[in-house]
């Protein structure tokens, strides 16, 4: 034993989790009949070889053990920001090292390791500090901490990452420790199940992108994308991006004269403080697929362009009666109204917040001189947003759980996780943009986190500085603008649209006969002769109906709407296992699921899209 | 040699790939039902220098062959799925490789 390597491991787990350090370092901790012998592969890694009873199993290939590791990483793919990773076993730690070569800092690891005494080899063996240090990994150990499982589940699964959870259990585990393995599995997926039939929250959440897109698409037809004002207007001025932080408050009243001097772009929490301030922006921007339309609820707000992904809440982009630009944001049906007609798409990073869309925009626009404003990114005097957004004025906040970080005017100021998120991603996005190009970005947020790359200054300097020269009517200019579209490339595009409810409709009718074939294999499944033909022309029958869903491009409207039952069907058939019938049986019970909710989904979806794209026709 | 090797190659290949990409592990099953061929092809090196090799690598063929029958018989005997991947993947795939050309391989490259 290496105690050098066992010293390193728990120092770096010092400073991640202490007290799980300590009760290793106590032996607080009940050892188990595991015996656990290293040996090394002829490719010169650690491997274990472990005997459990009569059972002598490795844990690693003895000749080439790199090589498993490295098909099992490029297959398990890209791990969502938000993900959650379920390990069940950790072996000599070949699998935890992949998956966390490329592990975003955001998203979840959860390791379940059931054999103390493996895990105390690991540590033993395996120089594991720099994974630790780089990323907390949810170590839950049998006999150690088992219990912590379930509240460590709950956390790190929610609605909205489930789609992007992942699982995978070691090589030989499931024959070593099936039992216990089984039964946290099972946990995960009876989890995963109940979320998913707890069908208001599901009918809340995911259907809402689905409905906005659909919402949205008539709009989309009419051919305007950002990209078309970069020629509209010359880009040696400066842009301001107006955003609700509470630091707005300070420095709003300044905002007026830049009007027609500098492009205003205001986030949508922005609108009601600005116009209220009598501050008319050019360009209003909009990400979230679910906000209340509360927050441009003032009078003249709904001349100002919009600015926006097919997701954005329809319900806003129906209240803007001026020009409605959409970008790319990853769904390819509103792309295809444009592919059709051989046209580009153009997109903006959206980062995750509306500023952060609206800065890239900003950015895209072609502008090298860039002010911030209410961009706080923390929380300033204990407030979340400015006040006269969501209410006029906006209550403190208990920030004592926060994280401070270095601020533009104070020493600390408090951030919140998602607010931290953000604040990278300026800095990144930033970075990126001065590779690029010379642009240079004056944070005039009177308050809030310092942001990297940026020189703080104040709103009265900066627009001291930059309105200077002829007027610019940004909106007129804006609102003069053709669109992408000729009138031929409108109409098919608006056509093609009106087939998206025929589209829906067939989705439905194959989830039917989908169905229809789940009851057939349940119900040969549950009959005392299983036979080899008859499951496999039905689950070729699954497959042709699947395919048919698929190949229609409205089945991605569904395939968001319904990404938990997808990935439950998905995930490893794990329960069931003993026997072909029994797993069969499960087969078929977790594709009822599946097809109820893509009938229920599609027909529901179908209603709304006649509704929404074919009343007018009618 | 160059059937056998070209039929024991393309089970082993399936196998390999049902198991990494297809998430279907029947390693043990379908390494018992390539016993027969396995030994046939193995046993060819073991029945003296057939091949015209170098004494020297002769006997290390042979070691090489030895090993991967006894880590076989062990894989199997322990029912250890990822010692029978790895003999059959990395020990005897060396071993049938070296009757065959590219082509004999057709998409199928290791993995």
């Amino acid at each position: 034993m290496d105690n050098t390597i066992w010293e390193k491991n728990l120092a770096a787990m010092d400073q991640q989790y202490p007290v799980f350090a300590d009760m290793l370092r106590k032996k607080q901790y009940s050892e188990d009949d595991v015996e656990v012998q290293v040996e090394q592969s002829m490719d010169g890694e650690i491997i274990f070889r472990v005997k459990k009873q009569e059972q002598l199993l490795y844990l690693g290939a003895k000749r080439d053990a790199k090589q498993p590791v490295e098909i099992w990483e490029e297959l398990f793919g890209e791990i969502h920001k938000y993900a959650a990773v379920f390990l069940f076993g950790v072996g000599s730690g070949a699998y935890l090292k992949a998956v966390m070569k490329n592990f975003p800092k955001e998203a979840n690891l959860i390791v379940y390791e059931p054999s103390i005494n493996i895990f105390l080899s690991l540590l033993k063996e395996v120089d594991l500090s720099q994974e630790i240090e780089k990323h907390p990994i949810g170590f839950i150990v049998e006999g150690l901490n088992e219990t912590e499982f379930t509240p460590v589940m709950r956390n790190s699964l929610v609605l909205e990452n489930f789609r992007y959870m992942k699982e995978y259990v070691h090589p030989n585990y499931k024959a070593l420790f099936g039992e216990k393995i089984r039964e946290y599995v099972k946990q995960l997926q009876r989890y995963m199940e109940r979320m998913i039939v707890e069908r208001n929250t599901w009918h809340v959440m995911s259907i809402s992108t689905a409905h906005n897109i659909i919402g949205n698409l008539k709009y989309i037809a009419e051919g305007y994308h950002p990209q078309l004002m970069v020629n509209a207007f010359p880009h040696d001025g400066a842009a301001i991006l107006v955003s609700a932080g509470p630091s707005l408050n300070k420095n709003i009243h300044e905002l007026k004269r830049a009007k027609n001097k500098c492009l205003i772009v205001a986030v949508d929490t922005a609108i009601k403080p600005l116009m209220n301030a009598g501050i008319v922006p050019d360009i209003m921007t909009t990400v979230d697929a679910l906000k209340p339309l509360g927050l441009v609820d003032v009078e003249g707000s709904e001349q100002i362009p919009l600015v926006a992904p097919p997701s954005a809440v329809t319900a806003f982009v129906e209240h803007q009666k001026g020009k409605k630009f959409f970008y790319f944001d990853g769904h390819s049906l509103p792309m295809l109204l444009y592919s059709m007609n051989h046209k580009k798409f153009s997109d903006v990073a959206i980062g995750g917040s509306v500023a952060c869309a609206g800065f890239s925009l900003i950015y895209k626009l072609g502008f090298d001189t860039i002010i911030l404003v209410g961009q706080d990114l923390a929380h300033t005097g204990n407030r979340a947003y400015a006040d006269g957004t969501f209410q006029d004025i906006m209550p403190e906040e208990v920030t004592s759980h926060m994280t401070m970080v270095k601020g533009n005017y104070e020493e600390k100021v408090p951030t919140s996780e998602d607010l931290r998120i953000f604040l990278e991603w300026f800095e990144n996005y930033i970075k990126g943009m001065k590779q690029r190009r010379n642009v240079t970005v004056y944070n005039a947020t009177e308050g809030g986190a310092y942001i990297e790359g940026t020189e703080v200054v104040t709103l009265k300097e900066i627009l001291d500085q930059v309105c200077q020269g002829e007027d610019i009517d940004f909106a007129d200019r804006i609102q003069n603008l053709n669109s992408e579209f000729s009138a031929e490339e409108s109409k098919a595009a608006k056509e093609y649209v009106e087939e998206i409810p025929g589209q829906l409709a067939e989705i439905h009718r194959y989830g039917e006969e989908l169905r229809k074939v789940y009851i057939r294999l349940q119900k040969h499944g549950n009959s005392g002769n299983l036979n080899q033909d008859t499951v496999g022309k039905l689950l070729r029958r699954v497959k042709k109906f699947t395919n048919k869903c698929m190949e229609k491009p409205a089945y991605e409207l569904i395939e968001d709407s319904i990404a938990l039952a997808d990935s439950l069907v998905r995930s490893e058939q794990f329960e069931a296992a003993d026997t072909m019938k029994d797993e069969i049986k499960e087969i078929a019970r977790k594709g009822i699921i599946y097809s109820d909710l893509l009938i229920e989904c599609a027909s529901l979806l179908e209603e709304y899209a006649k509704e929404v794209l074919l009343t007018d026709k009618e | 040699m160059e059937e056998k090797a070209i039929g024991l190659f393309n089970k082993l290949q399936e196998t390999c790939v049902k198991y990494h990409y297809g998430k279907i592990d029947t390693v043990l099953k379908d390494a018992q039902g390539m016993s027969g061929e396995i030994q046939d092809f193995c046993s060819a090196f073991l029945q003296g220098n057939i091949f015209g090799m170098a004494e020297d690598d002769y006997q290390l063929l042979q070691t090489y062959t030895l090993k991967v029958l006894e880590d076989y018989i062990g894989a199997l005997k322990h029912q250890d799925t990822v010692w029978m991947l790895d003999t059959l993947d990395a020990g005897l795939r060396e071993l049938l490789l070296l009757f065959m050309d590219e082509k004999d391989m057709g998409e199928h490259t290791n993995g």
